[in-house]
């Protein structure tokens, strides 16, 4: 087990984490840490399979692409597959956001012969089916970030949304002395990310909150921003934003700005622009507060790492469930990466050079 | 007498029932939620409704063609992050990447005149195919991450204000203006109507009708760069999925509008109405507490009931 | 008017008078519109046996009363007998049932079927679905040969002649059995031969006891033709006269309410200078055309013989090829706005088509071929505008409230007017007239031959085409006559007789193999079914090939299993669109209905769903039509545009599927979801299923009662309703029939993805929209197969798969997609060589500066 300073990470200390981590993956139940703060909590029975001779191919279905998070993800991800030797080919392909292409990449990939199939699901609930009939062709599958329904996968990798958005929700709820009026933005209309987050948020807030409005905002600072104005000129008094993304956070925050209105407490990510806006713009308004819970881009080579264990014969937990640690006013000095785009999510394996690649290509 | 009820006619006809119903919609809302009313407010939807105003202004000019651009989203997404990547957030790369995104609107524009009025492909199929083509640009060009940031000059157009007035309003007015003028009292405007009323017929009284047509599809596209840029410097950041909500609100602002989708019939000062129409619509459906999907519910009945109002009201008109 | 056409000899049929009833009588007809009392109790009546023509100026009533015994307008007041037994006539298929039939002016033929079916539409042989090819064939032959026709019955109504066209819509009328048949305006676009082959139909008719009602302008051809006149004057009949005892005079005067002198204007004359010639090229024996100043060239010929290619040469059509000389200088336009620049102006025949913008007003339709010429540095100059327009119009005089009335709203003699004013405000060299009276009454029509003679002595070489040769020897000073596509010989009009005309434009020239080029046209319209469908075949056979070749997992039957799978519910989807889009339609719900049925389905079909399985499907499939029925009211009804209706009913079924499920849950039952995804070996059931689907559809499409009202009502909503369709109630059942196959996909997804999702729809939409258009259906109607709408989605999933096969990036997937599709709808445009010259000359028009021609240029 080890632990890292700072936040210029190599990719060869992550890797030292994460061999780490490979050998507590043998003890059940045991807590890793995956990065400071971060923590791996292994839930349910222990999984394994018979042997496959390696190397192996393995198949990436991306539900969508078109944001920095999923860039800086993939990119993590094939970082991960060059340098690990049992992999002799990773394929990546792209659902566009449709529900229906992702199963139909899925079946591609089934089609194709892959070892092991990782997946980010545009919906936990429609990639179920597709996901059984590959575990029952005995392909290793292993959703992450986003949980997929029920138990036909082989293991899963990510962050609970349900206690994540409680966590946010608790610290939203706390930072407002348990009363006021709050307004809530989330992702993309009907996404199950954002539903179960405001679910277990919902459940946090002290009796004092009233929840004015939720509203979707696509995880996107435009749309963020327009419907955070239009609830400006609506409500008189609002007293905290509630979101489960750092761009929504920060359009949020640029309307009250545009408004001029004074800042208030709000939740979100790792968004480099959400850090940034905080740096700015806390001396200025006095309310102005951060509750912010990562959503960490690296979690992907977990995901990985634990395919290429099931492949080789290994025991692996049927979920690890990662907590990272929250960004306050008290540490986010620690994550702000001034010098580089607000689209970093900064809880990150890549380097800053790697980083600077992606976001100059 | 009669010469100025036609006079008053004209006038109601080219600014459109649309503003009946943009003023009863803001007075239910008003009464939903009374701080609608403030100027502040007003202010405020007039800034929100400034990106799509100027976007829905190059789709009128097309649709007055007789034709319809999807490409605008894909122009709006790629202007946004060509501009913020050749900004770098510098002040003296704005007018680089303003002439930059213009040129590009412009031969994008220019592309997709030619595939409809040279080639003779069905505009909603070209324009479609050049939105998925500019959105892949997009996603190639960036990595998928997208860079840069625009620069804090633009800031003052984005979010400033003038006389209390929303710069970036002002400049949709400007530019609504400038089109109105060039639509009733130019050449070219009148090409234009001809054109979509009856092209063979304009063909026949030696109207450059494929030109016309070219330029009404780089119109649209250089307003939709126009619009990217605007919203560009009120958000600050690129963002790959910025164009996508405009594929079809701006047709459907032009529309709603009153302009006619087969060609020939239509105003600047209707269009600029629809676009308020649809952001008050949009602004009404957030304040109101309903769920998402009862929200577009609204929407869409709202819009064919505007629609439909319309028609009855230019039916009945003399 | 001096002369009486040669028509034919007219039988003394007496009336039947007073014991038998007449065969369709209206008694005390009145119509009112807003602001106009159309009809103030006129009464008609027409005998078995008996022509009895209906005359009178444009706005006498004439339209309204046929439009009313045809079932289109009911009268507010006044019976309809037929036989002596009152009855009511709700629409045109009723009028049809009653044994009236009509022959419209602008025949209303559906462009996108043959001659055949246009014939038997609404009433063609066969089975319930299926119609029986064969005998529909053979009865069409003896439809056409009792009116004389050799048409074949193969040949698509959009390429036949107007003369042609209306032989058909005769033919249809007797085929129906029709007792009394109503013709507008039946000669006003036939040339001589033509007319005379219809007057010895109509007799023939007669003679068989058929009661016939003949509109007409021309007072000579219906003195010569009809038993009975009746003149309408201001919605009442100002007389009834027999036509054996009247006079050309008295019938004008009482039309026009008037004496009126009824003489052409003076001929000219002088003989000016030359001011355009035309000699077609590569041809000595052609006559060289010569336009001189100040006289007045008639064009005659039969129906195509050259007169209009020879005019249309002069505006730079090139399909007949004329070496042309304007002044001194050798001319070659190459568009219309080299010809106006160069003083020479064509005025066309077809006024709506290619003459006026209707939705436009007078001022704006006037000035458009000067607005350029009056502006400053492309400035309009309004007040110019203004003047020039008031001026002009006032000199013809126009009709109308004001000069921003728009032509719409104006009669066709009105519109006529407008054109006149808008050349008015040219002085041009060469001024050519395309039929300049069709449709036009008579006063007026005597205005505009003054107006045409006018423009001839201020200075002008005036050419004149017209089908009406009494009107081409009256007006002209010199008549060429055209034959076989030629301009054979120029004779004097002066000493000119029809039937000297008539036999040069008949012996003139060289016979042509017509009949050769009439046998490829039918191949051609064959090939041309499936030609689209054809073009994508090779493309998709072209990436199978080169898939096959390249990448290890493509062609494994696996794979393509899963690719009949993930066709499967976007084939159904697009089959619905299709529909819609066959009628000049659009469906937008197609992506929400799918993304409402998931949802739906994840409560009603789930393993604890409250109700039985069929009912839990039955009430997705409910949704999809009641979505349909929703798009059907929205578009019928409420009579909004198909695109905005379905934009507004796509935002609110997308908000239903949210109110349903707010996000993506639920299960269906794995047993429902394994038997619609059940496979045999590798190969889908949906798949297969809808593939028979297909072929069904095809053969409807082809050969079933059904597609052919679909191709009727898209290709012309008019020539639908007088075949007896129920436009409105064929256009809602292609939206029910739309939602029911997105809820047939919805069920496929639904059972795919295992749950619900309010967003699994969201790439149908658009995707299926692409499929259709792909495909080769035509977004304007009435064009389009199955064959084509299944090879077009397969194109658009096969892409998916090929380009995942390829490993392409997830970002350049995008631009292939855009590419491809954008590639194989350009296809369609480069399939005929007609297709690859149109598009050659739009591309050279963009870059083409127009140039007036140097009047002391080279000699």
């Amino acid at each position: 087990m080890s632990t890292t300073k700072g936040t210029n990470w190599s990719r060869r200390r992550l890797m030292g984490t994460g061999l780490a981590a490979m050998g507590g993956l043998l003890l059940p139940s045991s807590m890793l840490r995956a990065q400071e703060g971060a923590t791996l909590d292994a839930v349910g029975d222990m999984m394994s399979m018979a042997a496959k001779p390696g190397p192996y191919r393995i198949g990436f279905s991306n539900g969508f692409s078109g944001n920095s998070w999923r860039a800086m993800a993939i990119a993590a991800l094939q970082a991960e597959a060059a340098a690990t030797p049992d992999i002799a080919e990773f394929v990546v392909l792209d659902g566009q956001g449709d529900i229906n292409k992702q199963v139909n990449d899925i079946e591609t990939l089934i089609n194709q012969g892959v070892d092991a199939i990782l997946v980010i699901a545009n919906s936990g609930a429609a990639v179920a089916p597709i996901l059984r009939d590959a575990t029952a062709e005995g392909i290793v599958t292993a959703p992450f970030n986003l949980p997929v329904d029920g138990e036909d996968w082989s293991t899963y990798v990510g962050t609970d949304p349900l206690r994540k958005g409680g966590t946010l929700g608790k610290w939203l709820s706390d930072a407002l002395g348990g009363t006021g009026k709050i307004v809530a933005l989330g992702g993309l209309p009907g996404n199950s990310y954002t539903a179960a987050g405001w679910e277990g948020a919902q459940a946090q807030f002290a009796p004092g909150i009233e929840v004015l409005a939720f509203r979707d905002a696509h995880w996107e600072e435009d749309r963020a921003k327009v419907v955070m104005a239009d609830l400006i000129a609506a409500y008189p008094q609002i007293d905290g934003v509630w979101c489960d993304g750092g761009q929504v956070g920060a359009g949020a925050m640029k309307a009250l700005l545009a408004a001029g209105r004074p800042l208030v407490p709000v939740t979100g990510d790792d968004y480099n622009g959400m850090l940034k806006l905080y740096d700015a713009e806390k001396g200025n308004h006095p309310k102005f507060d951060i509750g912010l819970m990562s959503e960490p881009t690296w979690q992907g080579i977990f995901a990985m790492r634990a395919v290429v264990s099931l492949l080789k014969g290994e025991q692996v937990p049927k979920r690890q469930v990662l907590v990272p640690k929250m960004i306050t006013r008290n540490n986010y000095a620690q994550y702000l990466r001034p010098g580089l785009p607000d689209g970093v999510f900064t809880d990150t394996s890549l380097s800053d050079e790697e980083l600077a690649k992606i976001f100059n290509a | 007498m009669a010469a100025s009820r036609t006079a008053l006619r004209r006038v109601l006809a080219e600014l459109g029932a649309v503003w009946l119903a943009v003023i009863g919609l803001y007075a239910i809302a008003s009464i939903v939620s009374p701080p609608m009313l403030q100027l502040g407010q007003v202010f405020n939807i007039l800034q929100v409704a400034s990106f799509l105003g100027v976007i829905a202004l190059g789709q009128f000019v097309v649709v007055l063609s007789g034709g319809i651009d999807l490409s605008q989203a894909g122009v709006v997404t790629l202007t946004n992050i060509v501009a913020t990547s050749v900004m770098l957030g510098e002040d003296t790369m704005i007018l680089p990447a303003i002439a930059i995104c213009v040129g590009l609107a412009l031969v994008i524009g220019i592309l997709n005149g030619a595939m409809v009025a040279v080639l003779g492909i069905t505009p909603l199929v070209a324009t479609l195919g050049m939105n998925a083509l500019l959105f892949g640009s997009a996603l190639v060009f960036t990595g998928g991450a997208p860079r840069g940031a625009g620069a804090p000059a633009l800031d003052a157009i984005g979010n400033g204000t003038l006389g209390g007035v929303p710069v970036a309003t002002l400049i949709w007015l400007v530019l609504a203006a400038m089109l109105w003028a060039l639509m009733r009292q130019t050449v070219f405007g009148r090409w234009l109507y001809s054109v979509g009323g009856n092209a063979r017929a304009a063909h026949m009284m030696g109207v450059p009708v494929e030109r016309v047509t070219i330029t009404a599809y780089a119109l649209s596209t250089i307003m939709a760069a126009f619009g990217g840029l605007l919203l560009t410097a009120y958000v600050g950041n690129p963002s790959l999925g910025i164009g996508n909500q405009y594929l079809f609100t701006a047709v459907a602002a032009v529309v709603v509008g009153g302009a006619a989708l087969s060609g020939g019939v239509g105003s600047v000062p209707a269009t600029v109405g629809g676009a308020v129409f649809i952001t008050v619509l949009g602004s009404f459906t957030n304040i109101v507490r309903v769920s998402t999907g009862a929200q577009f519910v609204i929407q869409g009945a709202l819009i064919l009931a505007s629609v439909y109002a319309y028609r009855q009201f230019a039916r009945r008109r003399p | 008017m001096s002369q009486h056409p040669a028509h034919t000899e007219k039988e003394a049929v007496p009336h039947v008078g007073g014991s038998a009833a007449p065969l369709l009588a209206v008694d005390a007809i009145h119509k009112r519109f807003p602001g106009v009392h159309a009809l103030k109790g006129v009464s008609f009546e027409v005998h078995a046996g008996e022509i009895h023509a209906l005359v009178g100026e444009n706005g006498a009533g004439k339209s309204t009363l046929m439009r009313i015994l045809a079932g289109v307008h009911s009268p507010d007041e006044g019976t309809i007998r037929i036989d002596g037994t009152a009855v009511t006539i709700g629409s045109p298929a009723e009028g049809l049932r009653l044994g009236i039939a009509m022959v419209y002016q602008d025949t209303r033929l559906a462009p996108t079927l043959d001659v055949a079916w246009n014939l038997a539409l609404g009433h063609e042989p066969g089975g319930a679905v299926f119609i029986d090819r064969r005998e529909m064939d053979y009865a069409a032959r003896a439809a056409l040969a009792a009116v004389g026709a050799d048409i074949d019955p193969r040949r698509m109504a959009a390429d036949l002649s107007r003369a042609e066209r209306q032989q058909v819509e005769i033919a249809r009328a007797l085929a129906r059995r029709a007792r009394v048949l109503i013709l507008d305006e039946p000669t006003s676009a036939l040339t001589l031969t033509e007319t005379e082959r219809l007057m010895e139909i109509l007799s023939d008719l007669r003679a068989r006891g058929t009661g016939i009602v003949f509109i007409s302008h021309r007072v000579p051809e219906v003195l010569a033709l009809a038993d009975r006149i009746t003149v309408l004057k201001d919605g009442e009949v100002a007389g009834e006269v027999a036509a054996a005892a009247a006079t050309p005079q008295q019938i004008v005067e009482m039309m026009v309410g008037r004496p009126i002198g009824l003489a052409f204007p003076p001929r000219a004359e002088d003989t000016g200078e030359v001011a355009a010639c035309l000699r077609l090229t590569g041809d000595d024996d052609a006559a060289e055309i010569v336009l001189r100043r100040g006289i007045i060239t008639g064009f005659a010929g039969l129906q195509d013989a050259g007169q209009s290619a020879a005019a249309r040469a002069l505006f730079g059509d090139t399909s007949v090829a004329y070496d042309i000389e304007v002044g001194d200088a050798r001319f070659q336009p190459r568009g219309p706005a080299d010809a106006l620049a160069s003083s020479v102006v064509y005025v066309p025949a077809d006024r709506r088509g290619e003459g006026l913008s209707e939705s436009h007003g007078i001022r704006e339709n006037i000035a458009l071929p000067f607005v350029d010429k009056w502006a400053t540095k492309g400035v309009l100059a309004t007040g110019r505008e203004a003047a020039e327009v008031d001026q002009a119009s006032r000199a013809i005089g126009v009709k109308a409230p004001d000069w921003e009335t728009p032509l719409s709203a104006l009669s066709g003699g009105n519109q006529q007017k407008v054109v006149f004013a808008r050349w008015g405000l040219q002085t041009a060299d060469v001024l050519v007239f395309d039929e300049p009276t069709q449709g036009v009454d008579v006063a007026t029509k005597l205005e505009l031959y003054r107006l045409i003679r006018d423009r001839a002595s201020a200075g002008a070489a005036v050419a004149v085409i017209s089908s009406d040769l009494v009107e081409l020897i009256g007006l002209s000073d010199r008549i060429m006559v055209f034959s076989d596509g030629r301009p054979v010989r120029e004779v004097d009009a002066a000493t000119a007789t029809e039937a000297g005309l008539l036999s040069l434009a008949v012996t003139g020239g060289r016979r042509n193999e017509s009949r050769d080029s009439e046998a490829k046209g039918a191949r051609r319209a064959q090939f041309g079914r499936y030609g689209p469908a054809a073009l994508l075949l090779l493309l998709v056979a072209a990436i199978f090939t080169v898939t096959a070749a390249n990448t290890d997992f493509f062609l494994t039957p696996r794979n393509l299993g899963s690719l009949a799978g993930q066709a499967a519910p976007l084939l159904f989807a697009a089959l619905g669109q299709m529909a819609v889009i066959l009628l000049g339609g659009i469906d937008l719900t197609v992506g929400p209905i799918i993304s409402l049925v998931t949802t739906i389905a994840s409560y009603l079909l789930a393993p604890d769903a409250p109700v039985p399985a069929a009912v839990g499907i039955a009430a997705c499939l409910g949704a999809g039509l009641a979505v349909g029925a929703l798009n059907a009211a929205v578009i019928v009804v409420f009579r909004i545009p198909d695109l905005v209706a379905t934009l507004g009913t796509f935002s609110v079924v997308q908000g239903l599927a949210l109110m349903v499920r707010p996000s993506p849950g639920g299960t269906l039952d794995p047993e429902i979801a394994a038997a619609i995804t059940e496979r045999v070996s590798r190969l889908p059931l949906a798949f297969i299923a809808v593939v028979l689907v297909f072929l069904l559809a095809e053969a409807i499409l082809n050969r079933g009662r059904l597609g052919a009202r679909l191709y009727a009502l898209g290709g012309s909503a008019e020539a639908a309703a007088v075949a007896g369709i129920r436009g409105d109630r064929l256009r809602a059942m292609a939206y029910l029939f739309s939602g029911f196959m997105a809820a047939v996909a919805g069920l496929i997804i639904a059972a795919r993805i295992g749950s619900g999702d309010p967003q699994a729809g969201s790439a149908f939409t658009l995707a299926s929209v692409t499929a259709v258009v792909v495909g080769g259906t035509s977004v304007f109607g009435g064009v389009g197969t199955a064959a084509g709408t299944f090879l077009g989605a397969i194109l658009v999933v096969l892409i998916q798969n090929v380009l995942n096969q390829f490993q392409v990036s997830a970002y350049w997937q995008y631009i292939w997609t855009g590419l491809l599709t954008i590639a194989a709808v350009a296809g369609h445009g480069l399939r005929s060589p007609d297709r690859r010259r149109a598009m050659a000359a739009r591309a050279r028009a963009v870059f083409r500066v127009t140039q007036a021609k140097n009047l002391e240029g080279e000699t």
